[in-house]
C-alpha cells in the first residue's frame, strides 16, 4: 500500500470508530433553547403576533407561549441563533422583552472563575456564579469540559454572561 | 320634502358615518372603537364586520323607516412596532321607506362601496409588565370620498341619507389610552371628526368620547397553560357630540346634538382569530330639531391573523 493510501485509510478508519463508538471532540457549541420572559403580554390575540415572530428566527422550532406566566420558550434545532435577534423579535411583536433563560451545550474553556463557553461565532458566555456554578467547576476540574448549562443570561459590556443554574455533562 | 327634514337624516347618516370610522380596530379590544393595542411590525390583520343601523322614530309625517347594512373592510398593517396603519372600505347598502305627500308609502334605496378612510396610529406611551400592558396611542387620518354622491331613482336625487358617500374630504384625530391585564382590558378614546364643504353642504364636526372595559368570564379563574381562548363580557360607551349643519354658509338649527349609546357586546378572542358582538343602544338623545330617532346599531365582527 502507497503510503499516501495508507495516510487516508488512517483516517477514515478513525472517523468511522470515533462515529461508532461515540468518542467526540470538542462539541458543537450553541444555544439549544431560550425561554423569554416578555412583558406587556396578555391576551391570546396578541400572542400569535409573537409566536409568528419568534417561528422566523433561524432554527427556531417548538415555539411555545404561556400566557399565564408570561414566558415564550423555543428550541433552537439548527444553526447558531444569539440572543439580540430574540430580542429584537420580540420588541418587533410590539412587546418588551426582560429576562432571558437559555441552555447552552459546548466546550468550556478557562480554569478557576473564569469559565466560558463559545456558543457561536464570535460569540461567548461568560458563565459566573449561579446556584450550580461549583458543580459546573468540579465537572472541569474533572476534566468534563463538554457540558450543558441552564441559566438566566445578562448583557454585560460586550458580553453576555450566563448565571449558571444547571450544569451537567454533555 | 322639507329642508330641516332632509338635514334631519343626517343626523342618522353621520351617527353611521362614525360608526364605520371609529370601529376600525383589528386588534383585540374595544368593539366600537379603536385601541391602542399592537399590531407586528411587517404583519396584517384583517376585520370584517356587519353592522346594521336602523333608525324609525320619525317625528314628521313621512314616517321615515332607514336600515342600513353596512360591511366595513378593515385591513390594518404594522409598518414598525409602535406604527400602524389602518384602512377602512365600507360595502353599504341603504334602504328607506317613506311616506309621500300624496300618502304613496316608497321604498327608496342604494348600494356599493362608501368612503374610504385610512389613519396612522403611533404608540407614544408603551408601559409593559409581566401579564400587563398601558399603551397611549394618538391616530390621525383622513375620510376620503370615494363613495357616490350622486345617486338618483325614479323619484330623483337620493337624499343625503342614503347617498353611498358624503362628497368631503375629513380630517380626523385622536387620542387612545389601553390598560390591558389577563383578567380585564380598559380602553378610553377621545377624537374629532372635521366636516368639510362638500356639493355646497357643510355637515357638523363630530367629537366623541368612548370607553370599553372587558372582563373574563370564560375561564373565570386562572388562566391554563398555553394560550387558551377567552370570552369576555364587554360594556362600551359612546358619547358622540355633532355640530350644526351648514347649508351654502347657513347654519341649520336642526341639526348636531348629542347622542350616548350603551353597548354590551361578547368577545371571544383565541389565537388567530376574534369572534363578536355588540347592540349601542341610544341611552340619551339630544338630538337638535327633526332627526330620525336611531332604534340601535347591531353589529358582528370577526377578525383574522395573518
Amino acid at each position: 500500500m502507497r503510503p499516501t493510501k495508507r495516510i487516508l485509510t488512517m483516517i477514515t478508519a478513525t472517523a468511522l470508530a470515533a462515529g461508532i463508538l461515540g468518542v467526540a471532540g470538542p462539541a458543537m457549541a450553541a444555544i439549544d433553547h431560550y425561554e423569554v420572559q416578555v412583558d406587556g403580554l396578555a391576551c391570546p390575540f396578541c400572542a400569535y403576533g409573537l409566536e409568528k415572530k419568534l417561528k422566523k428566527l433561524p432554527g427556531a422550532a417548538n415555539v411555545q407561549i404561556e400566557l399565564n406566566t408570561g414566558w415564550a420558550s423555543f428550541d433552537v434545532l439548527s444553526g447558531v441563533l444569539l440572543p439580540e435577534p430574540v430580542q429584537a423579535a420580540v420588541r418587533d411583536a410590539s412587546f418588551t422583552p426582560r429576562d432571558i433563560r437559555v441552555t447552552a451545550s459546548g466546550t468550556v474553556q478557562g480554569k478557576g472563575d473564569e469559565l466560558r463557553l463559545s456558543v457561536g461565532g464570535d460569540q461567548t458566555l461568560t458563565l459566573h456564579a449561579g446556584e450550580a456554578f461549583d458543580k459546573l467547576r468540579a465537572l472541569v476540574n474533572k476534566g468534563d469540559r463538554n457540558v450543558v448549562v441552564t441559566g438566566l443570561i445578562r448583557r454585560v459590556d460586550d458580553t453576555w454572561q450566563l448565571a449558571v443554574a444547571e450544569a451537567k455533562p454533555q | 320634502m322639507r329642508g330641516h327634514e332632509l338635514l334631519g337624516q343626517w343626523i342618522a347618516s353621520l351617527v353611521l358615518a362614525g360608526a364605520l370610522l371609529w370601529t376600525t380596530q383589528a386588534e383585540a379590544g374595544p368593539i366600537t372603537f379603536n385601541t391602542a393595542l399592537p399590531v407586528n411590525a411587517n404583519e396584517l390583520i384583517l376585520r370584517e364586520q356587519v353592522i346594521w343601523l336602523r333608525a324609525t322614530d320619525d317625528p314628521s309625517p313621512m314616517n321615515r323607516n332607514l336600515n342600513v347594512i353596512a360591511v366595513p373592510t378593515v385591513l390594518v398593517y404594522g409598518v414598525h412596532p409602535r406604527v400602524a396603519v389602518f384602512g377602512i372600505l365600507p360595502f353599504l347598502y341603504k334602504r328607506m321607506d317613506i311616506t309621500t305627500p300624496s300618502g304613496q308609502r316608497v321604498r327608496r334605496s342604494a348600494s356599493g362601496f362608501g368612503d374610504l378612510s385610512t389613519f396612522v396610529r403611533v404608540t407614544a406611551l408603551q408601559i409593559d409588565r409581566p401579564r400587563e400592558t398601558i399603551r397611549l396611542a394618538p391616530f390621525a387620518g383622513l375620510k376620503m370620498p370615494t363613495g357616490a354622491t350622486g345617486i338618483a331613482d325614479d323619484l330623483g336625487p337620493l337624499p343625503p341619507v342614503l347617498q353611498l358617500g358624503t362628497g368631503s374630504w375629513d380630517p380626523f384625530g385622536g387620542l387612545i389610552f389601553t390598560w390591558q391585564k389577563l383578567r380585564w382590558e380598559l380602553d378610553l378614546s377621545g377624537s374629532y371628526l372635521v366636516r368639510t364643504e362638500a356639493n355646497e353642504f357643510n355637515a357638523g364636526d363630530e367629537a366623541r368620547g368612548d370607553a370599553s372595559f372587558q372582563y373574563r368570564v370564560v375561564p373565570w379563574g386562572e388562566v391554563g397553560p398555553g394560550v387558551p381562548s377567552w370570552l369576555f363580557a364587554v360594556l362600551e360607551s359612546n358619547v358622540v357630540w355633532q355640530g350644526r349643519d351648514e347649508i351654502g354658509g347657513v347654519e341649520n338649527p336642526n341639526s348636531g346634538g348629542v347622542n350616548w349609546y350603551l353597548a354590551p357586546g361578547l368577545q371571544w378572542v383565541t389565537l388567530r382569530t376574534v369572534l363578536e358582538a355588540a347592540v349601542q343602544i341610544p341611552v340619551l338623545t339630544r338630538t337638535n330639531g327633526q332627526g330620525l330617532g336611531q332604534d340601535f346599531i347591531a353589529r358582528v365582527s370577526v377578525r383574522v391573523n395573518f
